[in-house]
């Protein structure tokens, strides 16, 4: 939808045109709340964080410029920045008289298919990866963008991060492996 | 097997978000965008009106101070009160400093008159009982102690110039020198 006329939609954000950043959001909100989600593993702090990835954009969006990162790539930067302070700020403990009624049962349904399923497999792989090596198999293979976009939202050499991507495969395959071993034991 | 891999991570695309939390959360950005930008426009406005404003009121704050600044300094320069003749601490320690040397002044007096009145009475009573010359030493040989003149000097003055024995006073004298 935005591939045509996407730099003048971004021209026209900039200059507060709050219909245009509307086209933005529809363009890129699935893929940051996903990417956000796969990280946090929480379907409601993935909501809070993604909602706050666009307002922080849409105030700062001033801020971007053409040269240098695409607006993606900038987006997912404010998206890392933006877990990484959730997991910085968040408070280790959990009330459990809350947990009952946080958790829905619809969710509890959820997950428990999530858990038997490959898709639950591979989503708890990914969570026991590092934040790094979770963001390249996510941008890389989830969200389909290339190592160059990649390096620029880790704000690393293209070459470090194809090495990066190499080695969170492999991890990935033995995570996987390991629990398709505990799985057979069973 | 990383094939495998890749398939189930492709499938991990149909992860999406709530369709009524996107419509919210959008509608909560592009709204609270809005009003910042309302605000903005509004403070645009009446910037001119704002600067005058503040203009005005640092022009009469900056006059005040002037102002009183005015009044302070011919308070402190032109003052009658401000005089050094008419400053009244300065007249108590003037006076107090002229009282004190008044008092130094007849204290001296008093110890001068008391000094004089007792070598008078001395004076009396050595001329009438004993010869002036009896406490100078008959062995004292130095004619640099009390030199023959003033002797002579102070005998001549001296209501009684002769001795009990009535010898010439002269003549002790030149026996006191050698």
């Amino acid at each position: 939808m935005l591939d045509g006329d996407k730099k003048s939609i971004i021209e026209r954000a900039i200059s507060g045109e709050a219909s245009a950043f509307g086209l933005l959001y529809d363009e890129y909100n699935e893929r940051i709340y996903r990417f956000i989600y796969l990280k946090v593993s929480h379907r409601e702090e993935a909501e809070d964080l993604a909602h706050q990835v666009f307002l922080n954009a849409w105030q700062n969006i001033k801020n971007y410029k053409f040269q240098g990162v695409p607006f993606h790539s900038w987006l997912y930067q404010i998206a890392r920045n933006q877990v990484i302070d959730h997991y910085r700020t968040k408070k280790p403990t959990v009330n459990i008289e809350l947990v009952s009624e946080t958790i829905s049962y619809s969710e509890l349904l959820a997950e428990d298919f999530d858990a038997n399923s490959e898709l639950g497999t591979i989503k708890k792989a990914i969570s026991k990866l590092n934040q790094e090596q979770q963001d390249i198999i996510i941008m890389r293979f989830i969200e389909d963008l290339p190592p160059k976009e990649i390096a620029s939202v880790l704000k690393k050499p293209e070459s470090t991060v194809r090495v990066l991507q190499h080695r969170a495969v492999k991890n990935l395959k033995k995570i996987l492996n390991q629990n398709q071993s505990a799985n057979k034991r069973k | 097997m990383e094939k495998d891999i890749l398939k189930i991570l492709n499938k991990l695309k149909e992860i999406k978000p709530d369709p009524d939390y996107a419509k919210k959360s959008r509608m909560l950005i592009l709204v609270s965008k809005q009003n910042e930008l309302k605000s903005l426009n509004f403070g645009f406005k009446n910037f001119t009106e704002i600067l005058r404003f503040s203009a005005v009121v640092g022009l009469a704050g900056f006059l005040l101070l002037s102002l009183l600044e005015g009044v302070f300094y011919v308070n402190k320069n032109f003052s009658p009160l401000a005089l050094e003749g008419l400053n009244q601490k300065s007249l108590i320690t003037e006076a107090e400093g002229i009282n004190n040397s008044i008092q130094i002044t007849l204290k001296e007096i008093k110890y001068l008159d008391q000094s004089n009145k007792k070598t008078i009475n001395m004076i009396n009573e050595i001329s009438k009982n004993e010869p002036v010359y009896s406490n100078i030493p008959m062995n004292y040989s130095s004619a640099e102690a009390t030199s023959t003149e003033d002797i002579e000097n102070f005998l001549i003055e001296s209501p009684t110039s002769t001795d009990i024995n009535g010898q010439n006073i002269n003549s002790l004298l030149d026996k006191v020198a050698q």
